[in-house]
């Protein structure tokens, strides 16, 4: 097989350099301070699509078709995007682990209703508690939904 | 891979940089407007779908590329793959910031043989993102064409070709350390070597 090796000017390296800009951490700031602005609009589009996934869970029976798995696979892994990058953790991690559940249910070749319902239930929690001192017990919920994947699924890959 | 440790201190200019962005949602890419704004990148290009970017790629001198793995007509590893073997220079060797929300292990090994320079793991938190930034300006990777990959070299952790084999590489060493071949150096020649010492005058 022949292999070509070639070197780029990477322009991106001399530009960072030019003199004026900003400080990392200056830029890290502003970053930070750029996105406040849009928080609220970014938090009420991600409810929606919660409310969107749960919707869609109607679609979801016994016997799933691919398609409807994978949409709710996508709304799920956009809303943990987007809950994380406004510090709403457990919100994100329900949505990760729905995620988990479809992409490792899909490995094995197996599904299961109640699982993915004990999903829907908990983004219901997340959605509707967002307080203090709920956080203990929607931390239980989600040690629950892991527990609950890897019994439907069997245990992650080591790798993992 | 370690961070690069960034000093906060340290100035970074990207005004003048050329910034594609790609993500399909267009909350995802307000995020991504907004940080990479605040990083001083002052009109980053923005595209939703591949074809779109496509066009981007080919009227546009581009120095940098942010891409989810979802966009709205492809993947983002096809499109990786599609830039990489395209031969739009320099496009095709630009760095590529791919982005990934689930992070199946299949999803990273993906990432890393379609040709992306870094992957970063969602959600975008702007210290992750600039450090990755900062690091893809730094990088010097050689550009590597074959039948099977095109993109930066894949080996960069020195770590020796595979067990059992010798290597492709005129330069690849084992992995075993032979026996030495001159003595060992003393603690007090070691040290005369590295500790700085004061001039007598």
């Amino acid at each position: 097989m022949t292999v070509t090796r070639r070197r780029f000017e990477n322009r991106l390296s001399k530009l960072i350099k030019l003199p004026g800009g900003k400080t990392v951490q200056e830029a890290m700031d502003d970053a930070e301070s750029n996105m406040e602005t849009i928080r609220d609009k970014v938090l009420s589009a991600m409810d929606k699509k919660v409310l969107q996934l749960l919707d869609s869970a109607a679609a979801v029976t016994a016997d799933p078709n691919p398609e409807a798995l994978t949409n709710c696979y996508n709304v799920a892994n956009e809303i943990f995007a987007l809950a994380g990058a406004f510090g709403k953790v457990q919100m994100g991690e329900a949505a990760y682990s729905l995620c988990e559940l479809i992409d490792r249910s899909r490995e094995a070749g197996k599904w299961s209703d109640p699982a993915f319902q004990a999903h829907m239930n908990a983004l219901r929690l997340m959605r509707h508690d967002e307080t203090e001192e709920g956080q203990e017990a929607r931390k239980v919920v989600l040690t629950g939904l892991a527990s609950v994947i890897d019994a439907v699924t069997g245990a992650p890959p080591k790798s993992r | 891979m370690a961070s690069v440790p960034t000093n906060p201190k340290a100035k970074i200019n990207l005004e003048r940089a050329t910034v594609l962005l790609m993500e399909a949602s267009p909350q995802g890419m307000d995020i991504l407007v907004q940080v990479l704004n605040g990083f001083g990148v002052r009109t980053p290009f923005r595209a939703m779908s591949g074809a779109s970017a496509m066009e981007l790629v080919k009227g546009h001198l581009l120095d940098l590329i942010i891409i989810d793995a979802q966009l709205s007509d492809m993947d983002g590893y096809d499109f990786v793959k599609w830039l990489r073997a395209s031969k739009i220079e320099p496009n095709c060797a630009a760095p590529v910031i791919f982005m990934s929300g689930h992070t199946q292990v299949s999803n990273v090994t993906k990432g890393r043989d379609c040709g992306a320079s870094f992957l970063v793991a969602k959600p975008i938190v702007p210290r992750v993102l600039l450090d990755r930034v900062i690091w893809v300006a730094r990088e010097n990777r050689v550009f590597i064409e074959c039948q099977t990959y095109t993109g930066p070299d894949r080996r960069f952790k020195f770590v020796g070709p595979p067990p059992g084999t010798e290597g492709r590489r005129h330069d690849d060493l084992p992995l075993e350390v032979g026996t030495a071949s001159t003595p060992n150096m003393s603690q007090d020649a070691i040290d005369s070597l590295l500790q700085p010492q004061k001039a007598q005058l």
